[in-house]
């Protein structure tokens, strides 16, 4: 019995303290704050396309995630990002087939990653010009916006908001996140005792 | 354990009890009634007495725990909801009386077995194994309240009260209804007709008695009727124009004619056992339930060391094929309250499925479990008889 006891208490120990540390080494890239909420949507087709400002939160950005309406698969053409540096310059383009988008999914468009991208200024228009007005891609939109998103612009012109979207980094160094999640969740954890005298 | 996992469903329930600190009776009604106007909108899916008993606990734990308790248990917002600071907190205070019924147990299975040594031995494979561990802290469900009166039941069964016995499995239904379902096999230990009768009646009308305030359509859609009560008796298979052969309901029913018929002087735990993992080999079941034999094993276990690698290769196996299903909340969504993070990792369905079809291997464990089950149960009846 004294070995149950043992490995039950070593087996406990580990499932907290080692094996939260062990599976971020699987974690490949990491998201740079959690996606804004999805209150409205805009249509995108033909020479529809909606653009977006925001600032690179972390360096290595790989990947811009998205929810998008896509209802019954119905709009099965290509969807394609350009992603622009603050100076205008195209640095990266990401395309997506409608078949790959179920309705109202989440996705990722994927680029080879911006290592410098650390508090960097970026826009990215989305576009799906071969698309329909009867079969076309809706994209989530928000007035609750982090402050590192910026103006929202449909055709060119300036709209009130910004897109639901949220960028994905690869991380710098897998000991890096390790430290870093448990420094935020033993700070989260120690919290909790100041909230003793409440 | 208990303070740093956290399943969603935990808060979802917790959240539907905390109306009964407004004053709320019918929470199936007021549910249905009020879905458009709630955060979350979940029906109720347990039975009046797990409200009764979660929304009392939680009327006494409230005010220590202060407003933000409330405002966390109704915030839908998956991500805030890890990231707030008092989560662990709040989940050491949900979990709290699971420790207690948990310890409960542990003390009932001492008095259960007379051997002193076994009893012990009962008693540290309970509370020192990481399976049980698991269920209760880290899926934090509430089986646990049916659970500690099944066990209580069986004591009264080894004290020959067995209308008290009955009574308890009744009082247990009305947090779960599996336990309705080990009242037959008691009722045949029953000493005439007229007793056996009542054995019968007994549990049904406690439960009855608990239900009938709540009936309606609210209740029934949401409860009685839910995927989670009737998802014991899913599987089945096909004999043609719409009929089919339920898989559990076969199992029970043999085990039930057999000890009638040929098992004259039988072990209630023995078909209690039989029955649950009969229902855990051939249905899709969800990893709480593993709890609800898991004392009734122990039983065994300190009794009879020689089924130790048997039970243990069940056990595990029972334990995999959950975590194998394409569902977050069984492995990585677990660890959100460490860091939003491992939403980015992918589930053990989706790595699996790179190189093997999950659902081919979730079929091989389940058999090989059936398969051990089976002959885990020749060999408890072979020894008792």
């Amino acid at each position: 019995m004294k070995k149950l006891i043992w490995f039950t208490s070593i087996f406990i120990l580990v499932l907290i303290f080692i094996v939260p540390a062990i599976m971020v080494l699987g974690i490949k890239i990491i998201p740079s704050d959690v996606q804004p909420p999805l209150q409205y949507t805009q249509d995108v087709y033909q020479d529809l396309y909606i653009s977006q400002e925001f600032t690179s939160l972390l360096p290595n950005l790989t990947d811009i995630g998205m929810s998008i309406k896509n209802p019954n698969l119905k709009d099965q053409n290509d969807i394609t990002l350009s992603l622009y540096d603050q100076n205008g310059q195209l640095v990266r383009t990401s395309k997506l087939n409608g078949l790959n988008i179920g309705d109202g999914a989440f996705v990722k468009f994927q680029f080879s990653p911006i290592i410098d991208s650390l508090n960097q200024r970026y826009s990215f228009t989305i576009m799906s010009p071969s698309s329909y007005p009867e079969d076309l891609f809706e994209l989530f939109y928000t007035d609750d916006k982090p402050s590192w998103i910026g103006q929202m612009q449909f055709n060119g012109k300036n709209v009130v908001g910004g897109l639901s979207f949220v960028t994905f980094h690869q991380p710098v160094s897998k000991i890096g996140l390790i430290k870093s999640i448990y420094s935020d969740f033993i700070s989260r954890f120690l919290h909790l005792h100041s909230q003793k005298s409440i | 354990m208990a303070a740093f996992f956290f399943h969603p469903d935990i808060k979802t329930f917790n959240y539907q009890a905390s109306f009964l600190k407004q004053g709320v009776f019918n929470i199936y009604s007021y549910l249905v009634d009020n879905k458009a106007r709630l955060p979350l909108k979940d029906n109720f899916v347990y039975f009046p007495l797990t409200y009764f008993t979660l929304g009392g606990y939680q009327a006494a734990i409230s005010p220590i725990l202060g407003r933000g308790f409330d405002s966390w248990l109704g915030n839908p917002d998956s991500a805030t909801m890890v990231t707030n600071p008092n989560i662990f907190g709040y989940m050491l205070a949900l979990k709290l009386p699971y420790l207690v019924l948990d310890i409960l147990v542990a003390y009932m299975l001492l008095k259960f077995i007379e051997d002193r040594k076994k009893a012990q031995k009962a008693f540290l494979i309970w509370l020192f194994n990481p399976i049980t561990i698991i269920l209760i802290y880290v899926y934090g469900n509430i089986d646990i309240f049916p659970v500690v009166l099944t066990v209580f039941s069986l004591l009264l069964i080894k004290k020959d009260k067995l209308k008290s016995a009955v009574a308890i499995l009744g009082l247990a239904a009305g947090f779960k209804l599996y336990p309705l379902l080990l009242v037959p096999f008691l009722a045949l230990a029953g000493k005439n007709t007229k007793e056996k009768i009542w054995l019968v009646a007994i549990p049904f009308l406690i439960f009855g008695a608990i239900c009938v305030p709540f009936l309606s359509g609210a209740f029934v859609q949401s409860a009685l009727i839910s995927g989670l009560t009737t998802g014991t008796f899913s599987p089945s298979f096909s004999v043609g124009f719409g009929e089919s052969i339920i898989v559990g309901l076969v199992g029970m029913t043999v085990l039930f004619f057999y000890e009638m018929l040929i098992n004259k002087k039988p072990n209630v735990l023995i078909y209690w056992i039989a029955l649950l993992m009969i229902i855990f080999s051939f249905s899709h079941f969800h990893i709480q339930w593993l709890l609800w034999v898991a004392p009734f094993i122990t039983i065994i276990l300190a009794e009879d060391s020689d089924l130790t690698l048997l039970i243990s290769s069940v056990s595990v196996m029972a334990v995999a094929i959950p975590l194998l299903y394409e569902d977050r909340f069984m492995t990585m969504g677990l660890l959100r309250t460490f860091s939003l993070y491992y939403d980015m990792l992918p589930t053990p369905f989706v790595v699996i499925q790179r190189v093997f079809d999950p659902y081919n291997l979730q079929s091989i464990l389940h058999s090989m479990m059936a398969g051990g089950t089976l002959v885990m149960i020749y060999r408890l009846f072979k020894v008792k008889s």
